[in-house]
């Protein structure tokens, strides 16, 4: 089913600060492209500050008495930066692809360790590119843009898991409904099979699945074995 | 007992109150530099202009009221969220050397002073409990700067318009309230809620489906689908 509550759920999510790197990447891409999805996570965001400030005194926990102390001396003499995260690598900046909008682009170099959009045809229509964003544990993400030639429909489909779309320039349609640039979709369940097609501008978009994909039809479903998408 | 407390507080009128103003009063009175700020009936400032102070003057009387009221918040809500003592500890130090390097950064115009270090303590929380780095939106990136200020009137998370949310929020029924902060703020399973709440699984989902829908219909967002998300 696509559900506009799972949309609701992932940005509060991201608000709490509880998504995995691959769909903190999508969310941030969303709402970069979208002021009215950026407006809802900001909302989220106070609720999570209200949750902190509704502490009452008597629960908070006291901080070290050198706590404030120790903060302004960091502040004071910076100590030489560490570098904890996964993402901390040094890496050439990710070339730039002029069909993706700025800001998204701006989040993909920003948290990716590919050096360059490298698109790989899948079939007549429809090219890929896999990105990588460093987890500090395994994750079983896939994240991919997705571009397809105007009008090019991909072959029937379902999930195991959660696929999450966003369109970056153009549009698709499936049976649930029309969606372009912005739009974040997010089709759940092993009993949602769709097969969407591209807008006549074609379809750029940024997809999440947690799963392989499974063709439907039986005279393609032997491409389950290598098109693991 | 909750840390964070019965969410119940959710529907508390007086949980508007982001400052609590006895305790902020308690420090101004040995802030001369913060004087300028405060109206002749004694209003103690508001925590964003004390983070614009940060930011701008380099005020460390500012900085440390603000620590003052919010380190041991901070510190219940990460130890509630699973931190060690020491971790959480940690963390809150993390918190405030992030709050002074980006104070300048801080624009009173876009968010609330509670909502801007909310999101700094969530990122870095991130980095310690889980090594890796949390996607931000506002990285120092213009591209991103520019998506912002498309709409910069309709900023929800200002510290004026973050009240007509929580007014949405005080609508909520108590049960409804205390399900969505154990789903979105203590990361529960529906699974795990409905095993200590002993509420049927069912009723978890349901009542957290209504709780988003009033939240939706509170923020006055128009009921759309996702191929209308636009404004």
């Amino acid at each position: 089913m696509i559900d506009p509550m799972l949309l609701e759920t992932i940005l509060m999510h991201y608000a709490a600060g509880h998504l995995r790197p691959s769909e903190a990447l999508l969310v941030a891409c969303h709402v970069a492209l979208n002021p009215a999805a950026r407006r809802r996570l900001e909302a989220y965001e106070a609720i999570g500050a209200k949750m902190i400030c509704d502490c009452a005194e008597e629960d908070a926990a006291p901080v070290a008495l050198d706590c404030f102390d120790k903060i302004m001396a960091r502040i004071e003499s910076p100590a030489p930066v560490a570098a904890p995260v996964a993402a901390a690598a040094p890496r050439a900046p990710m070339q730039r692809d002029a069909a993706i909008p700025p800001s998204v682009m701006a989040l993909l170099c920003g948290n990716c360790t590919e050096r360059s959009i490298r698109w790989q045809k899948l079939q007549s229509g429809v090219e890929a590119v896999s990105l990588h964003v460093p987890a500090g544990s395994p994750c079983r993400h896939r994240l991919r843009l997705l571009r397809l030639a105007p009008h090019q429909q991909t072959p029937a489909h379902r999930h195991g898991g959660r696929e999450m779309t966003l369109v970056l320039q153009g549009g698709f349609s499936d049976h649930t409904g029309s969606y372009g640039a912005g739009d974040l979709v997010i089709a759940e369940g092993a009993a949602f099979v769709h097969a969407p097609r591209a807008s006549a501008e074609g379809c750029l978009c940024l997809t999440l699945t947690e799963a392989p994909l499974r063709f439907v039809q039986t005279r393609i479903r032997f491409f389950n074995f290598f098109w693991r998408f | 007992m909750t840390m964070l407390c019965p969410a119940f507080a959710f529907c508390l009128p007086e949980s508007l109150a982001f400052q609590p103003r006895a305790r902020l009063k308690k420090h101004m009175a040995h802030t001369p530099t913060q004087e300028a700020a405060r109206t002749a009936a004694s209003v103690p400032p508001r925590h964003e202009d004390l983070l614009v102070q940060v930011g701008t003057r380099r005020d460390r009387a500012a900085f440390r009221t603000l620590f003052e009221y919010y380190a041991p918040r901070l510190k219940a809500y990460l130890i509630k969220n699973g931190a060690a003592e020491s971790a959480a500890e940690e963390i809150v130090q993390n918190t405030f050397v992030t709050v002074w390097e980006k104070a300048a950064q801080y624009d009173p115009k876009k968010s609330a002073a509670s909502t801007w270090i909310f999101t700094i303590a969530r990122n870095r929380r991130i980095d310690a409990l889980r090594r890796e780095k949390y996607v931000e939106i506002d990285s120092d990136n213009p591209a991103l700067h520019l998506a912002a200020s498309d709409a910069p009137d309709d900023a929800y998370a200002d510290a004026a318009t973050v009240e007509k949310l929580h007014a949405a929020i005080e609508t909520l029924p108590a049960d409804q309230a205390a399900l969505l902060r154990m789903a979105f703020f203590e990361d529960k399973t529906h699974q795990a809620i409905a095993d200590e709440t002993r509420i049927p699984l069912g009723t978890v989902k349901s009542r957290l489906r209504l709780a988003l829908e009033k939240l939706r219909g509170g923020m006055a967002l128009r009921k759309k689908t996702q191929g209308q998300a636009h404004d």
